[in-house]
């Protein structure tokens, strides 16, 4: 397929959720609109298709749900593996296979742990729906605590454009319960567009039992999570209609990471359907972008290079140069900064990198999980996998010292650090349990079983980043991502303090900690051992929330950010670059909303350009 | 063995009734598959000492097939895998290969036993509607 005819006025790479909300929005402006996608395309049966591979995955991990393509790879979370502690190259080196190795090139010292799709919708598919706002003072981290760099924008620039990604998404949630954490306001009238996700069992006893309780200055306070799943409508805060998307209340299906079965949950595919719905949007999938040209005398982008394939092994079948006015790359913070890394022939240093940062200051929320068993049955796996959380500890003068922490409470037990169910079966076997001994033995376990998530702040290092490997490519050729990722002092010490709130709060639960803690058992544990650490007299081992930020990262100064607060290059006047790579500091609220909140701003500077 | 000294076996291993795992409506033929399955990956020979063995029981119930097959060196893992099949809808490899453990298909998984057991559904397979997890499970649920 070649476009090269037809005339657009914006270029996107990527149809995920930035490239296609962007889409959607200058489609509905009656902008003439390329997506290219580098994975597969959506087609009308592939949640079905995704579906089957999922029931047929041994490991339900995010992933498992969409198959590898090896022209256009995604990593897994099941190819984290430790680090050699020299990693001193040889020529004669055996080059990491993508299939056994995974994609990424872990430079370490810690591998990184978390992972993106790159597929038409793009990581919105096994996303997990939490749609909270960052507060206040995340957007000011350096002039209220001296640590990492403040964002180009307030809290009160970005609220209107929360309201806008709340009802883009179709967000349920209690204003009353997110009104005043940490100093959040809300647009006066407004209410989120659906009424809010009942709280589980443990949800409740949670409430219960930290009712009044303190964590340092901070309060224990159990809120309902706003989410992008389906609850019963609210009347929409300006027309007072009720708010309507047309999609499925939520089934409580505990699957919304790696895939919701019944799309109750919001995803990107909906918004790149309603914008090739506006007859303005084409676009083309399997299509890999690999450089950004430029013209040499303005400086404006003037072509995006692509290579394409149609089977997901298969060889190369076509190339070519995608041409607009403007360019937009949405590509997630890997890809993102990788392209412009690889755009060298023109720019030594890469295209859109005057200032240095392109591909720097990788960051994540490290979780440390604590799992236990309440003292009576909460019945997990049952509900989405995340309702409640604790906000209210999210910020305080500790930040001078420490990373902050949100606390993400699980509904799936022990699945994620343990593979329950499946691991309390694989034991009760080798105990030699059958029968009604065994059903009486996972009813007095399991039903007890839960889990709650550390998100752990992680400030902006230069230890962090990501370049394309000189030597190790992908299957069209095109040089994969080699990660340099570690954790400062700051982010251990949020660790050590995430362990100080489990014995609070595990205490008050009246709950047993039966979370791994001693090197013995962390080192015989493959899924732990990888990315443990010792840290002030105590193991710690991170996963990976799936949040990947900050390597394109926006500024008030050219010199130290790569684009403005509309996420417009500082060095190439039609370009703009967006996505959880925007984020100059990745504070602890899951990064979704706020990243869809930028985009939508993004959005509305693109239009007023176009049209001036 | 026959299907249905199959089905006898499954149901003291399980600890749920045979009118349980092969209903008098049945829709989705869980015995059948498992069964094609256990005479896949396992010598006719095995299965045919695990038929006799169990047959050649004076009291089949929950105790002597523990100690007469469950903790057998030979017949012990593949009982513990027509658990597994019937529990968690996955076949384990008998001969330590991982990588060659599958789920038997997407109705197996969906009617795994473990999931029901504990009061919950499969993970991605729920049948319930908004709001069910506000409020406790109903926990009666009939074994042997």
């Amino acid at each position: 397929m070649n476009n090269s005819e037809k005339k657009y006025d914006v270029v996107i790479v990527g149809g995920g959720w930035a490239g296609a909300t962007i889409a959607k929005k200058l489609g509905q402006a009656g902008k003439k609109v390329l997506v290219m996608e580098a994975g597969d395309p959506l087609k009308s049966n592939s949640r079905e298709r995704y579906m089957d591979t999922f029931y047929h995955a041994m490991a339900k991990v995010p992933s498992s749900p969409y198959p590898q393509n090896f022209n256009a790879p995604r990593p897994s979370v099941l190819d984290i593996a430790p680090i050699p502690k020299t990693p001193v190259e040889t020529p004669n080196d055996p080059i990491p296979d993508i299939e056994k190795d995974g994609y990424f090139i872990e430079k370490g010292p810690m591998p990184f742990g978390s992972t993106n799709e790159r597929i038409a919708g793009g990581t919105s598919w096994h996303w997990l729906g939490t749609s909270l706002r960052f507060v206040p003072n995340d957007f000011k981290l350096q002039s209220e605590y001296k640590i990492g760099v403040d964002w180009p924008m307030t809290y009160d620039d970005l609220s209107p454009y929360y309201d806008e990604a709340e009802y883009f998404i179709g967000v349920a949630g209690a204003r009353d319960q997110q009104e005043g954490i940490h100093g959040i306001t809300f647009t006066e009238g407004y209410n989120y567009p659906m009424q809010p996700i009942p709280p589980t069992v443990l949800d409740q006893a949670f409430s219960k039992a930290l009712k009044g309780v303190k964590f340092g200055e901070n309060e224990l306070r159990v809120t309902g999570t706003p989410a992008g799943r389906n609850g019963p409508s609210n009347k929409h805060w300006k027309t007072k209609k009720p708010y309507s998307n047309g999609r499925r209340l939520c089934q409580g299906n505990t699957n919304c990471t790696p895939i919701c079965p019944i799309q109750a949950k919001y995803d990107a595919t909906i918004t790149l359907s309603e914008a090739m719905n506006t007859g303005n949007v084409d676009v083309m999938a399997r299509s890999v972008a690999y450089e950004v040209m430029m013209d040499e005398s303005t400086k404006k982008i003037n072509g995006i290079k692509y290579k394409q394939y149609e089977t997901r092994k298969g060889p190369e079948t076509g190339s070519g140069i995608a041409t607009g006015t403007t360019y937009v790359v949405a590509a997630h913070a890997i890809e993102a900064a990788k392209l412009f890394l690889m755009s060298t022939s023109q720019m030594p240093e890469g295209i859109a990198n005057s200032s240095g940062h392109m591909g720097k200051n990788l960051m994540d929320h490290p979780m440390l999980l604590s799992w236990g068993l309440m003292p009576e049955n909460t019945y997990p796996f049952r509900g989405p996998l995340s309702t409640s959380g604790i906000e209210t500890v999210k910020d305080g003068a500790y930040r001078e010292e420490r990373a902050a922490f949100r606390i993400e409470i699980g509904n799936e037990g022990w699945n994620w650090p343990t593979g329950a169910p499946y691991s309390d079966l694989t034991n009760a076997m080798k105990d030699d349990i059958i029968g009604v001994e065994l059903i009486e033995k996972l009813q007095r376990d399991l039903p007890r079983q839960f889990r709650i998530g550390f998100l752990i702040e992680q400030d902006p290092d230069e230890k962090c980043f990501i370049v394309p490997s000189k030597t190790k490519t992908d299957n069209l050729g095109i040089p994969r991502p080699e990660i340099n990722y570690s954790f400062t002092k700051y982010t251990m010490d949020g660790f050590e303090k995430a362990r100080e709130a489990t014995e609070l709060i595990f205490e008050k639960l009246g709950a047993t900690d039966c979370t791994v803690t001693k090197e013995k058992e962390i080192e015989d544990n493959p899924m732990f051992n990888p990315t443990k650490f010792y840290h002030n007299d105590q193991w710690y081992y991170s996963f990976g929330a799936g949040h990947i930020m900050g390597t394109h990262r926006m500024g008030d100064d050219p010199e130290t950010s790569v684009t403005n607060a509309d996420l417009k290059s500082w060095d190439h006047d039609n370009l703009y670059i967006v996505g959880c790579g925007s984020f100059p500091t990745g504070a602890t609220s899951n990064p979704t909303l706020t990243m869809l909140a930028i985009t939508l701003k993004a959005a509305d500077a693109l239009i007023k350009d176009l049209d001036s | 063995m026959t299907l249905e000294t199959f089905v006898s076996l499954s149901s003291i291993l399980t600890g749920y009734a045979e009118s349980t795992l092969k209903p008098g409506a049945d829709t989705q033929k869980l015995s059948e598959l498992y069964f094609n399955v256990l005479n896949k990956e396992v010598a006719a020979q095995t299965i045919s000492q695990l038929n006799t063995v169990f047959l050649g029981l004076s009291n089949p119930d929950e105790a002597t097939v523990k100690t007469q097959i469950v903790k057998d060196s030979i017949l012990g893992p593949i009982a513990k895998n027509i658990i597994q099949m019937w529990y968690s809808g996955i076949w384990y490899n008998l001969n330590d290969k991982p990588d060659e453990s599958y789920v038997v298909s997407s109705i197996a998984y969906k009617n795994g036993l473990v999931w029901s057991t504990i009061y919950a559904h499969p993970m991605g397979y729920s049948e319930e509607t908004f709001g069910y997890w506000n409020t406790a499970p109903n926990t009666n649920i009939t074994t042997n």
